[in-house]
């Protein structure tokens, strides 16, 4: 029984408790009988003078209960309106005792500061509770923060910028006139305002109460500001897509509609179409096909959709600066592929696959025409070959043109990448 | 054990506190305490915050948690 | 072909937030006056109201605080505003209230005014009521009436509550603290009282008493020979107490008034613990001797041989402006030898 006990929290049983569940819970947990808790706090609170209740207080609203309801604090939060209200009087009432009680006990300031003090932490406390509530967009709520933000709404956020951002200022008026009231308030109460010496007091005075009141204000500004250019450049942002997508995919899609009646030039447009809104959706991050071998094929590839109408997949891996090798392996890739976009039956999809590594460069494309026998290709064939084999051999690497058993032909083109002849590593 | 009882928190408290100052008059009555102006303002304060703070926290009727 | 431009504002936005000058530049201004649903604080009435005379409404926020301080006149009329005048956005609290309010008609809406009147003055009446029993005496059954009120709460609690008795619970405990605490006396009776002793002998050992109510003591009766010493004790709880002596008598001890004013010899103060001591006098002739003490209101001593007991206030004497003759007049009594 103790183990069990052990492991299980120690929550408020409320199934089982006289008022708040606090001892029933520990009698769960202990094992003790409830009554003997409950006779034994009674004598607990009388012997202590009533400082056991107040633990037992500490305790109602801290731990939460067995059957899953939220702790005291948590259901807090979740007040709307009325009930707010009251508890944020409550609070506010509770501390203006507590101020009370430190005057009597005498460790107090004199009243002509103390007061002023606490009118302006009361209205500062407003400024900046009404801050938070405006940020946090909750209309018709209090303020976020109870204890003392007692009877304010949060202004509704439904104007448009400008206008908001003021009545947000002149929302928080009664705080100004709380600041500003505390501030006269000291200075009278302390004859500051008759003499002269005292200037620099009252100066001191008047930038303290200033801030107070355009701290929360100069802080929102800021926020604001930025979140409005946030704002503006997000739509901006959303200005130039739909521009974009205005200019292109409208017209190709009405470019489509027209020519509906043959399907590649349909498949073609359409092709076109996504490779370039792809594009210009990764435009930042791709390397311009200048410098980079990979974006050369893909592009060579691009090309060659656009002019044959035809479909190329490009798969590359791994990339690699263009120099002269890859020069010639780039035009040997191209050739291939116009080869297969020429003479390729069947419109399948023509497949480059690019293998960049440190030391050697494979590059294959494989369409799935009929094929053709090396030995008998029609002279136009034959001279592509030559243009294919004869490009790579001549820049020290190596092509082969073969037939694949489920139809189709694939050129494979090797080049190592430090003047070797390609050397296969695997 | 007892089942739940339907125990309103608000009025307990209320009740607590307004006997807690009833108290605290007839002590000052019976002259075992000197109650000032300044520790009655103090007493009351808290008392009614209380009622208050309970009131709101305690929800409706015979509400628990 | 389908050439459907997309309504794109592509001005570069605000740079710099809108002066103050102009909140609201919606065109004119509405012809009928509606709370604002943007510009409000509470329930948009200075809002609403700035917009429709066309002034920024903080104007109308600052004159609406202002009055709170004045008499809270200007806290009704926000009320009502807010009830009555419709909102432009979606309904709100405050006008729903007003529906209802009109829907139930003028006077039931008057009967509901009246009953919370009654409400909040049977509660008054309960706290006076507990604040008098107090004073008079009976201090130690009000407390103990005030507890039992209390227990009948905490028993109630477990029978399903009776939150409708904890105002009135509140109300008897706030009017017997504050009269507790305090110490108002009025055990020793309540009204109107004027003394106007002919002979020293007649005056009370223990001096005169009033629990509330107006004290009045006239020695001028008194035979004020050259040798005249008068002891005179005054005891009152709350009120007013006024002695009246002839002029040229010096007035000599100690008054006392806990919360209020005093004006001896031309000695005027106010406050809390106003003590008057004139020790150094001992051994002018004639004198009085007077011991006062006022627990709540106000103490005169009046040397003037024509003002009149039920209203000593004008003529030369009490609450006469200037207050320097008085002084003057009492510091020559009291330096005769």
């Amino acid at each position: 029984m103790s183990a069990v006990a052990r492991r299980t929290p120690l929550r408020r049983d409320t199934r089982h408790g006289l008022v708040g569940g606090v001892l029933a819970g520990i009698a769960a947990r202990t094992g003790i009988d409830p009554v003997l808790l409950r006779v034994g706090f009674a004598i607990l609170a009388i012997a202590t003078g009533g400082l056991a209740l107040l633990a037992y207080l500490v305790d109602w609203a801290a731990l939460p209960a067995v059957d899953g309801g939220s702790t005291l604090l948590a259901h807090t939060r979740r007040l709307q309106g009325r009930e707010r209200l009251r508890v944020a009087i409550g609070v506010g009432l509770l501390t203006l005792a507590a101020l009370l009680a430190f005057r009597q006990l005498g460790i107090w300031w004199s009243d002509a500061v103390a007061w002023p003090l606490a009118l302006a932490a009361f209205g500062a406390a407003l400024l900046w509770a009404r801050l938070q509530a405006n940020g946090a967009g909750a209309p018709g709520s209090l303020g976020a923060e109870p204890p003392t933000d007692a009877g304010e709404k949060g202004g509704g956020r439904a104007a448009p910028a400008a206008s908001s951002r003021f009545a947000e200022l002149y929302s928080g008026v009664f705080g100004v006139l709380l600041v500003v009231g505390a501030a006269l308030l000291f200075l009278s109460s302390n004859n500051i305002l008759g003499g002269v010496r005292d200037a620099a007091l009252a100066t001191v005075v008047a930038v303290v109460a200033l801030g107070l009141i355009l701290a929360p204000f100069l802080w929102r500004l800021g926020r604001n500001f930025a979140g409005e250019r946030a704002e503006r450049i997000r739509s901006q942002e959303r200005a130039e897509l739909a521009a974009h997508l205005h200019d292109s995919v409208l017209q190709t899609l009405t470019l489509m509609q027209k020519r509906a009646d043959d399907p590649r030039e349909v498949a073609a447009l359409a092709r076109r179409q996504e490779r370039e809104l792809r594009d210009w959706l990764a435009a930042d991050r791709r390397p311009p096909a200048d410098v980079s071998l990979a974006a050369a094929l893909r592009e060579a590839a691009e090309k060659v959709e656009d002019d044959h109408r035809a479909a190329v997949e490009v798969v590359v891996v791994g990339d690699c600066e263009l120099d002269a090798r890859t020069e010639a392996l780039l035009g040997a890739a191209r050739e291939a592929l116009l080869n297969a976009a020429k003479h390729a039956a069947d419109p399948g999809p023509i497949r480059l696959y690019a293998e960049i590594e440190d030391s050697r460069i494979e590059v294959f494309v494989r369409d799935r025409g009929p094929g053709f026998d090396l030995e008998a290709v029609s002279p136009d064939r034959r001279g592509v070959r030559e243009s294919i084999v004869g490009r790579m051999e001549r820049a020290g690497g190596e092509a082969e043109v073969r037939s694949i058993a489920s139809g189709g032909t694939e050129v494979s083109l090797a080049i190592g990448r430090d003047g070797t002849a390609g050397e296969d590593e695997r | 054990m007892r089942s739940r009882l339907r125990v309103d928190i608000v009025s307990l408290a209320s009740g607590a506190v307004v006997s807690a100052l009833g108290v605290l008059v007839l002590l000052d009555r019976a002259g075992v305490v000197d109650v000032s102006l300044g520790w009655i303002a103090v007493a009351l304060n808290a008392a009614v915050g209380a009622i208050f703070l309970v009131s709101g926290l305690g929800g409706g009727p015979g509400r628990h948690d | 072909m389908n050439d459907e431009t997309p309504n794109i504002d592509r001005s570069e936005g605000n740079e710099q937030p809108t002066s103050p000058e102009s909140p609201d530049p919606q065109g004119p201004p509405p012809r009928r006056l509606m709370r604002s649903s943007s510009d409000k604080v509470f329930f948009g009435v200075a809002g609403g109201l700035g917009r429709y005379f066309g002034v920024d409404p903080l104007l109308f926020r600052i004159a609406f605080v202002i009055s709170i301080f004045f008499g809270g006149l200007g806290g009704l009329a926000y009320g009502l505003l807010a009830i009555f005048v419709p909102t432009d956005g979606e309904p709100d609290r405050a006008q729903r209230a007003g529906g209802r309010l009109r829907r139930m008609g003028f006077w039931r809406a008057l009967g509901m005014a009246a009953v919370a009147v009654l409400a909040v003055a049977g509660l008054l009446a309960l706290a006076g009521s507990a604040a008098f029993a107090v004073a008079i005496g009976w201090g130690v059954p009000v407390a103990i009436a005030v507890i039992a009120v209390g227990a009948l709460l905490v028993l109630a609690a477990f029978r399903g509550g009776a939150r409708w008795l904890i105002a009135p619970a509140v109300a008897l405990a706030i009017g017997a603290g504050v009269a507790a605490a305090a110490d108002l006396d009025w055990s020793d009776g309540i009204g109107e009282r004027e003394y106007a002793p002919l002979s020293a002998k007649s005056i009370p050992a223990d001096g005169y008493r009033l629990g509330v109510g107006r004290l009045a003591v006239d020695l001028r009766h008194l035979d004020w020979n050259r040798k005249r010493v008068v002891r005179l004790d005054v005891d009152l709880g709350t009120g007013q107490a006024d002695v009246f002596v002839p002029a040229g008598v010096c007035v000599a001890g100690s008054t006392h008034v806990g919360i209020g004013e005093s004006e001896v010899a031309g000695e005027r103060n106010d406050g809390v613990d106003v003590d008057h001591d004139v020790g150094s006098a001992a051994g002018a002739l004639p004198r009085l001797e007077l011991d006062a003490d006022v627990d709540i209101g106000q103490l005169r001593v009046i040397n003037s041989n024509t003002a009149s007991v039920d209203n000593p206030g004008y003529g030369p004497g009490p609450f006469h402006e200037d207050t320097a003759p008085l002084r003057a007049a009492e510091a020559s009594a009291c330096a005769a030898g």
